[in-house]
Order: structure tokens, then sequence, then C-alpha cells
């Protein structure tokens, strides 16, 4: 009997507690059942395990249980899936990088040491990496989970017409795989730009009083307005997302989120060559001073550069599909 | 030296291509073949049974998950009955079940007939 347990137990086991009993009741039942059509006995290891042979593997028989749970992320909903996370693995790069060319502008508040700082930074990075990944894998599991649940999406019975389907990707189409990056970036952006904020709220009193200011107006009021702008980024995407498309207002958030992202982009590295005659009278390494304004006009550099590319390319989406070119041939 | 098997572009051989094939058919008339012998009620090893005596041998691993599904699905009934010390679970069809079998019975009797039209020498078969 206890050979009949483990292989109900190992059958059972994945199985939703629900119709686990049920099952459980089943099965033993119909391995009885098979046991007396060979006129075998419970207590005889060989006689069961002849009969649980033929009833098969548990994981197979589990699987035969729940045949709509053996995906965690389905085929069809996997190619996004892959995008979203190579794009955020992206993001995340240029994120970290961001953060240690900010980070720089503090390191050179108290004791300077590139290397510590880069360690923090990777760490940091690989563990938000990490966390980004699991988060979308949960949240694709839960979308395969309610898909599964879900019925189709053309009811049965009912004529699927190729009319539904959604017009070709065009300048007012908000597409969904960009919204959902843009959301997932954004709220990675966020936690950054609060992590910077604080620790530049902690080196402000203990900054040389000729730093202070610059930290005051080119960190603290830069990563407000950074956040305010990926708020209000976020917002234009999720209204984006929920509508399908572009509308002008939605346009116009996320054109005053790019603008004030562009802003502070601008303004830290100009306030950094407006006040670099304070940052050397800091006792700071001249090497120092130099590779943070370097960097700061790099990275700002970067940053409108990113921005107003994709402003552009939202603007006037100017991605072409293969279709639309196919169909334009065909007109011809 | 064994004999090199010949893979398709999908990994898999000719056989195991076949296979594959056989399966899927058979996985499309399980269903009613089920459904065709549940007019009385039956439990699940005396079900497999009787469709193995009839030529339609289905392993246990596949027949007791999928009367559980057409249960769910509203198309058989069950009730548990002991019989000696033993409770067993009889299946029966339900009425929608009813209606299921006839429809499937009715399009297994088209396609049988475009098949074997099909398959006929004259048509290249």
């Amino acid at each position: 009997m206890d050979l009949i347990e483990r292989y109900v137990e190992a059958v059972t086991s994945s199985l939703r507690p629900k119709r686990r009993g049920e099952v459980e009741r089943e099965l033993r039942a119909s391995i009885l059942d098979a046991l007396d059509a060979r006129g075998g006995s419970p207590e005889s290891e060989a006689d069961v395990a002849a009969v649980l042979a033929d009833l098969g593997e548990p994981s197979a028989v589990a699987a035969a249980y729940e045949p709509g749970s053996q995906y965690l992320i389905g085929p069809e909903l996997y190619p996004l899936f892959r995008r979203v996370v190579r794009v955020t693995l992206l993001t995340l790069v240029g994120a970290s990088a961001l953060y240690f060319a900010v980070a720089l502008l503090l390191g050179g508040q108290a004791e300077f040491r590139a290397g510590d700082l880069l360690r923090d930074t990777l760490e940091t990075g690989l563990g938000a990496a990490i966390l980004a990944v699991v988060v979308i894998a949960a949240v694709f599991a839960w979308l395969q989970r309610s898909e599964v649940d879900v019925p189709a999406r053309s009811r049965a019975g009912e004529r699927w017409d190729p009319r539904s389907l959604p017009a070709l990707s065009g300048p007012d189409r908000a597409s969904r795989f960009d919204s959902v990056v843009g959301l997932v970036a954004t709220a990675i952006a966020l936690v950054i730009l609060g992590g910077i904020g604080q620790a530049a709220a902690e080196a402000l009193p203990v900054a040389a009083p000729g730093v202070r200011p610059i930290i005051r107006h080119a960190v603290l009021q830069g990563v407000m307005v950074l956040q305010a702008a990926a708020a209000l980024s976020a917002l234009a995407h999720a209204v984006a997302l929920i509508q399908g498309r572009w509308r002008p207002y939605t346009r116009a958030l996320r054109l005053a989120a790019d603008a004030l992202a562009v802003f502070v982009f601008v303004r830290v590295p100009v306030e950094l060559v407006v006040h670099r005659a304070a940052l050397f009278e800091a006792d700071l390494p001249r090497n120092f001073v130099l590779s943070l304004v370097l960097t700061s006009i790099v990275t700002g550099a970067i940053g409108v550069a990113v921005i107003v590319g994709l402003s552009v390319r939202a603007w006037r989406g100017r991605r072409e599909r293969p279709g639309a070119r196919r169909a334009a041939a065909l007109a011809l | 030296m064994a004999k090199p098997v010949h893979r398709t572009a999908a990994g898999t051989s000719p056989d195991e291509t076949i296979e594959k094939l056989t399966l899927e058919l058979r996985r499309g008339v399980i269903v009613l073949a089920c459904l065709s012998q549940l007019d009385e009620p039956s439990y699940g090893y005396e079900l497999q049974q009787r469709l193995a005596t009839r030529g339609m041998e289905i392993e246990q691993g596949t027949l007791y998950p999928l009367l559980r599904r057409l249960e769910e699905q509203g198309l058989l009934g069950e009730e548990w009955v002991v019989e000696g010390s033993r409770p067993r679970k009889y299946y029966r069809l339900t009425d929608a079940g009813k209606r299921a079998r006839a429809e499937l019975e009715e399009q297994w009797n088209a396609m049988s007939a475009v098949l074997d039209a099909l398959l006929a020498p004259e048509h290249g078969g």
C-alpha cells in the first residue's frame, strides 16, 4: 500500500488543492480495480509496481490533469516577454551608467574612490537586473494564468472578423511593447532617482560650503525635476496603453516630461561649468573636477540625444511596417 | 556500427514524426470513443477495459484525466458508489454530453466519408 500512496502523492502534489482530494480518491480506487483485474494483491510490491507502470509516470499523469498550467509563459506571450526583458536590461545598463556619473559628483564631497563607486554601481545594477527579470516573469506568468482561464478573443461559434485586426502602426497607434517598456523604465528611473536624491540630501550638510549650492541646484533640484518628468511620462504611457493610441493630451504630457528631462540634462553640466571655480576651491583634486564636468556634459548630451531621438520617432511614427510597403506595392 | 537515423529540421526522425501524428489523430477521436460508451454509468477502469476489448486501447493515465475534464465541461455527471468496501466513481452522460456525442458522431461520419473518398485509389490515395 505504501507504493500506492507514494504514487498518488507524486501525482497529486502539483495539482490545485481544490481538485487534489477528488483525484486522490479516484486514483486509489482505479489502482485497486486494476490490481483486482490482474488477480494481484495490494500487499505485493511487484503487483502494485506493474499496475503503476501501466498508469504512467506521475509527472505525465499530473500534466494530463492540469493541461492549462503547463506553461509559465506560453508561446503567445514569450516573444513580448523576451523583448521586454531585453529592453529592460539595456535600460538598466544605461541607468547604471547615469547613476555612476551622478554619484561621481557626490563622491567628491567625501573621500573619492572611483573603484568602490564602480563596484557599488555594478552590485546595484546586477541586483536591480535580477529583481527586474523576476518581477517581469511574475507579471507575465500572471498574464499567462489569466489567459488560460479567459476564453479566446472570439467567442465559440462566432466567426473571426479580419476587419477587427489593429490598424498598421501609424503615428497615433500606441505600441503595447513601447508602453510596457516605458512604464518599466520609468519605475526603475524613479527608484534610482530616489536613491540619488537621498544620497545628495545626506551629503549636503557635510559638504564644503562652496560645493553646497552646486549640490542643491544641480543635484537635488535636478532629481526632483527628473522625478516629476518620470511621473508625467509614466502617466502618459499608462493612459496610451489603456486607450491603445496616442491622443493630443497624452502627447503633450509626454512632451512636457521630455522637456523637463532635457532641461535637467542641459542644466547640470551648465551649473558645473559655471561653478567650476567653487569646485576647484573646495580642495577637490583637479582631475576629479575635470572628469566630473566632462562626464556630466557627455551624460547630458547622451540623455538629450536619446530623448530627442525617441520623441521625433514617436511623433512622426516613422517606423514603416513591411505590411504597409507590401500593401502599397499591391495597390500600384 | 549503428545505422545513422535521418532527422528532419525539427530534430525528429521520420518514425518519431509518424508516431506524433498518429498520437494527434487518436487524441481527436478518444473523446468520442468515451462518450459513445457512457449511456450507462461506468467507472474508469471498467470503461478502459470495455474500450480495449472493442479495439480502442487508451492508457489509464490518459483516460482518467480526460474523464475528469469532460466532467468539468459538464458533458459527464459523476456519482461515488460504495461497492463492498470500495468506493468507485461512476461517470454517465449528461444531457449536454448526449448532445455533444450526437454532434461529434455526425461530424465523425461526415469526415470519415470524405476521407474514405479522398483515400480511395482513384484519388491517388
